[in-house]
């Protein structure tokens, strides 16, 4: 028996079945995989798989998640965002956040950035005139091998 | 290439530009921050199949027995390759190692692969797999590897044999493909007479210093390759290297085919995913066994336990130093852990010597000798330093024990000893290369200062401040490359219609040197930068060149970006002379339109003659030159909790002279970048924990593996000098990405050590268990 599982990705609805039969999601699939196997939103980016690295970080219910440790089966009914669904549906106007980091040059490869800019828009939505260190504390989740921390700061600091 | 250089030159003396020197979008800019950007892993092979590795649980064995019937009836599975059935091509310097061997040589070698329709179907398959195991000795330390009764990691059969030298007691053959192929391989210093120099000595100090705890290059993108045979001799690759050249060139001559290697966005490198040698074969040897195409994205445990790490060393020797803190005489074996295999270990042994000889260049007496070392721990690859940064660890270290003994400021004495204008230095051919104008003195003097140096260094016993249970201790060193100017580069620049195109084979991998090659191009012909569009990173839209490496990008892709940019300019022009009824050198051009010099507003666009379907093709080029190198200097203030051992770091200055500027916000983040890619915190914090008897990597994931967050940032202060170098890049810059953690280690080291009031540390990190055992409290 399979059941049905709905997710809510980017204000868009998609309706799945759960099971081990071709197509359908087994119990054991992360939303990363998800994401980026199923939907092609390859922007979340797969890295250390263990929660470590934030690379694949996304929005559930306002709160940054690293999707590698998420089971999709338990999104049913959440509001899920990727950094996909970041610039203006209607208008693609970019985040004040992407508009930061892309004056700023706040990336050197890029592959942590998505990441890295949805912690920060899950920080900003909840506190919207963080400290440097609650900055710091929200981002502690998201490493980045190239350095581009510093940047970063610039960059969030520009539009707070 | 002159009359380009002609048409280049009133470029190097501008003070202000266009495009160059300022901060501008990053081409890739948007598509980052939108996710759009494509790594390899997001892209779509059609037909692809998914591989998984079954790997050795031993550090050394013999498969006796291999079993895979089961996996290969479950449902999904297409090909399995083992030793076999694997095609036996060979890589490795000289080339030794095959894709799957019978011989297993440490914990994580490749035993068999799956080739699957869904990656969890391989994954599956891989627990079906029988293997029996015969274990063999092992063997993970280099000082146990040489021993004359030690066990032969490969045996005669595999006939290692480079330029007449053979594999011996588990030493390589010295040498690599970076000598002239009449000279002999580059792997010792010896000039002067050391017993006499060390005699001439007012301190001479001996010992042994070990940087051999393996440590990770760490970039976020895991390495990737997926392979497609197009036919018998040519196969598709995307690799998520830093150089497509790199990559394909020792590829294609291991497997006898033509490589058409495609590499998207790379999610960091640091010189670690460069050449991918072992993987690229392997993946390439499997898509063969398949007669599918096989992608193959590593596992983070994957890329931390079995892709290339950062080598291992150790140098036991001998240094002596004049009072005036002159180093005299310098004597010793630097024994290199390359792990199981070796790609361009020999080529980092070349490096690393010549490095320590710019840094030592006033040094008369050296007998000093590099031996790369096989070993049952996992192999060593390519990561920014290039033996350098693992070399001056130890030997400079040493030296600073000679430099204590008579009260000398490290500082003081590592500025007089490094390489001047008009001296010479040993680079990694073996030969000699002169330096005629670039002094970096200016350099030293002002970093120093900003840093203030001489009002924080109390001496080597002496620590910089003590505040309650906390103690700080300052420390400095400096690091040199002669690898800016280095390979032959080719270039084109396509005018066509009302766009630029610019044809080089360069990566974007993190450093900018995509938005470099727009820049300096846009300049020249004078337009918007968003006229400028280069072509995928590719070997086959792209004349040949090496790739990113030694931080050659800034002269060497530049200068023939750039004369290829001067060269399709003067094609420009000649195809307008006639139009404006001049000769070509009385036209100019600016954002498209081209006018005579005395009549700009008789301008017309391009496309007045440059059509919908016409074409102008400038050609540049650059030979490559070993008479620059790079310069960086680090200054560190660390603070150690007396009562925990616990190291911060909690100041650092980078100090460097780049020429001119070509992107400002780059630069700056190469310098910090020296914090990343197991550079500067392999001091005190990187490090994996090997198992001393299993050969096993107990760290080998993110969690375990500690390194750097937001959270634990430095304060971190640059000192940038533009001299205005007179190097080929058309603007007098010199690249620097390469060395900015390298003297980080030591430098880090000189600072915990005072801060201790000088006990002295011999191994590399400093680890707060050490620091606990130094202040007598473990």
């Amino acid at each position: 028996m399979s059941r049905n599982l709905n997710l809510t990705i980017n204000g868009k609805m998609y309706e799945f079945t759960v099971g081990d039969r071709l197509g359908q999601i087994p119990e054991n699939e992360t939303l990363v995989d998800t994401l980026r196997d199923r939907l092609g939103l390859t922007g979340t980016k797969r890295s250390c798989g263990q929660g470590a690295c934030g690379c694949c970080t996304v929005i559930i219910d306002g709160k940054a998640v690293a999707s590698c440790l998420t089971l999709t089966v338990e999104c049913e009914g959440k509001k899920i965002t990727t950094i996909e669904g970041l610039a203006d549906p209607v208008t693609g106007e970019l985040d004040p956040i992407q508009k930061a980091f892309n004056e700023h040059n706040a990336f050197q490869c890029g592959f942590c950035t998505p990441g890295i800019i949805m912690s920060t828009k899950a920080l900003l939505d909840a506190n919207p005139n963080p400290t440097e260190e609650e900055l710091k504390e929200a981002l502690s989740g998201n490493y980045c091998r190239c350095i581009s921390h510093y940047q970063v700061i610039e960059a969030v600091k520009s539009i707070i | 290439m002159k009359h380009l250089d002609e048409a280049l030159k009133p470029y190097r003396n501008k003070t202000e530009y266009r495009h160059i020197g300022k901060s501008v979008r990053r081409q890739d800019g948007e598509a980052i921050v939108t996710g759009k950007a494509l790594y390899c892993d997001d892209i779509y092979i059609p037909n692809a199949l998914y591989m998984k590795v079954l790997r050795s649980p031993h550090p050394h064995a013999e498969v006796v027995s291999i079993d895979t019937s089961e996996a290969l009836a479950l449902p999904g599975v297409e090909a399995i390759m083992t030793h076999e059935n694997s095609p036996q091509w060979k890589t490795g310097q000289p080339a030794h190692r095959l894709p799957i061997d019978r011989i297993v040589r440490y914990v994580g070698d490749a035993v068999a692969a799956v080739m699957a329709t869904s990656k969890q179907i391989a994954e599956d398959a891989l627990e079906l797999i029988k293997v029996e195991y015969k274990l063999l000795p092992a063997v993970y330390d280099v000082e146990d590897a040489i021993k004359p009764d030690a066990y032969q990691i490969y045996g005669e059969e595999y006939n290692i044999e480079w330029l007449g030298y053979r594999y011996e007691n588990n030493k390589l053959p010295p040498g690599s493909y970076f000598e002239h192929p009449e000279d002999p391989p580059f792997y010792f210093i010896r000039e002067g007479d050391p017993e006499k120099g060390f005699e001439e000595c007012d301190a001479v100090v001996e010992g042994k210093v070990s940087y051999d705890k393996a440590t990770f290059p760490g970039a976020p993108e895991t390495p990737f390759i997926a392979a497609r045979w197009e036919d018998e001799d040519h196969v598709t690759v995307w690799a998520s290297s830093q150089s497509p050249n790199m990559m394909s060139r020792p590829l294609g001559a291991a497997i006898n085919a033509h490589v058409f290697a495609n590499v998207p966005n790379v999610g960091g490198s640091y010189g670690n995913k460069n050449g991918m040698g072992y993987i690229s074969l392997f993946v390439a040897a499997a898509a063969k066994v398949a007669g599918k195409p096989v992608r193959y994205a590593m596992s983070k445990e994957e890329q931390m336990l079995v892709y290339e790490r950062r080598l291992g060393n150790k140098f036991i020797g001998k240094i002596g130093v004049k009072k005036d803190g002159m180093i005299h005489a310098i004597k010793g074996d630097w024994l290199v852990d390359t792990g199981m295999s070796a790609e361009l270990t020999q080529g980092q042994v070349a490096e690393g010597l010549g490095e320590l000889h710019i840094a030592f260049n006033k040094t008369p007496h050296w007998d000093v000798n590099g031996r790369v070392v096989v070993t049952n721990l996992y192999p060593v690859g390519i990561c920014k330093g290039f033996g350098g940064q693992e070399f001056k660890s130890c030997a400079m270290h040493l030296a600073t024990r000679a430099l204590k003994k008579l009260d000398i400021d490290p500082f003081e004495s590592f500025r007089k000893n490094f390489c001047s204008p008009g001296r010479e230095y040993y680079w990694r051919t073996g030969r000699k290369y002169k330096n005629d104008i670039i002094d970096y003195d200016n350099a030293f003097v002002g970093a120093a200062e900003k840093f203030r140096w001489h009002e924080r260094w109390k001496g080597w016993t002496t620590p910089s401040r003590v505040e309650g249970n906390k103690s700080y201790g300052v420390g400095f060193g400096v690091h040199c490359s002669g690898d800016p100017s280095c390979d032959e580069t080719f270039a084109y620049v396509r005018l066509e219609n009302d766009e630029v195109i610019v044809h080089c084979p360069t990566s974007e991998s993190g450093m900018g040197q995509r938005l470099a090659a727009a820049k300096t191009v846009a300049e020249i012909l004078n337009v918007p930068m968003e006229r400028v569009s280069l072509t995928p990173s590719n070997n086959i839209n792209n004349p040949a060149d090496f790739g990113l490496a030694g931080s050659r990008g800034t002269i060497t892709v530049n200068a023939a970006c750039g004369r290829a940019a001067a060269d399709a300019k003067r094609k420009l022009f000649e195809l307008f002379a006639p139009y404006f009824d001049c000769e070509p050198e009385d036209l100019d051009t600016k954002d498209l339109m081209v006018f005579k010099k005395d009549n700009p507003e008789g301008a017309v666009h391009w496309n007045t003659l440059i059509h919908f379907y016409y074409s102008i093709t400038g050609e540049g080029r650059m030979d490559g030159k070993f008479n620059t190198y790079s310069m960086v200097l680090l200054f560190v203030e660390v603070e150690i909790d007396l009562d925990t051992g616990l190291v911060k770091l909690t100041d650092v200055l980078s100090g460097t002279d780049v020429g001119q500027v070509m992107s400002p916000v780059e630069l700056k983040m190469q310098l910090e970048g020296g914090l990343g890619a197991a550079g500067i915190d392999t001091g005190h914090l990187e490090g994996y924990v090997v198992d001393p008897h299993l050969g096993r990597t107990l760290t080998g994931n993110l969690i375990d593996y500690k390194w750097r967050t937001f959270t634990e940032l430095p304060n971190f202060d640059t000192y940038i000098l533009s001299s205005k170098w007179p190097t080929e890049n058309p603007f007098g810059a010199i690249g620097i990405g390469e060395i900015t953690g390298a003297a980080g280690p030591a430098a880090v080291a000189m600072a915990i050590e005072s801060a201790l009031g000088g006990y002295e540390f011999n191994e590399y990190p400093i680890t707060p268990d050490k620091v606990l055992k130094a202040l007598g409290k473990a």
